[in-house]
């Protein structure tokens, strides 16, 4: 049985799949990215800044963390922002500026069907019928209806 | 940077700040990030991300 992952890992595994938008912006390179999708898929020890490589979304979560009265950064602060909050901040972001694929960008939560294109590298073992978070083309996780 | 746009501070009024984004100016938050006025920022969802 696998160890439940870290909150890193976790923040990893929401961020990571909008991470293309990066390497366009040469923010990130190609070899980077794959480093860090085979630290998530492993479950290996992180020793990236990661605020630095998202900030974005690092900011957006401790901006979560402090309107929840808390110093860190966890799962619940990580669910509350992108399962609650990104979708907000996407649609707002798009009224200024029609630059990206909107939808794409989306967390979404669906029941997941026979024939899909999602990539499982981060929730192998999710299977159709299961209710699950996706974010662009990744399985970010399977939903758990208690995060509400 | 993801999707953050660049803004130039033209306000502050504690962590409150006016930034104008070329076309059009919004307040924005800059609650982890100390700005003042001219400072050039990338912001996101409502909130200042960082200093350029």
């Amino acid at each position: 049985m696998k160890p439940p992952i870290t909150d890193k890992i976790l923040f990893l595994k929401y961020a990571i799949p909008c991470a293309s938008t990066l390497i366009m912006r040469e923010d990130l390179t190609q070899e980077e990215l794959e480093k860090l999708k085979q630290i998530v898929v492993n479950q290996e020890p992180i020793t990236q800044n990661l605020h630095e490589i998202f900030k974005v979304a690092s900011v957006m979560c401790s901006v979560t963390a402090q309107d929840m009265g808390k110093q860190e950064i966890d799962s619940e602060v990580i669910r509350e922002y992108f399962l609650h909050r990104h979708d907000n901040a996407i649609e707002e972001r798009w009224k200024e500026k029609q630059d990206f694929d909107k939808e794409k960008c989306k967390v979404r939560i669906i029941t997941l069907e026979e024939k899909s294109n999602y990539k499982k590298d981060f929730c192998q073992d999710a299977k159709p019928g299961d209710k699950v978070v996706v974010h662009y083309d990744y399985i970010v996780e399977k939903y758990n209806p208690e995060w509400g | 940077m993801c999707l953050a746009l660049q803004a130039k501070i033209m306000e502050v009024n504690g962590e409150k700040v006016l930034a104008d984004f070329g076309n059009y100016k919004k307040e924005v938050q800059a609650k982890f990030v100390k700005v003042k006025e001219g400072d050039k920022v990338l912001c996101f969802g409502g909130h200042v991300i960082e200093k350029l």
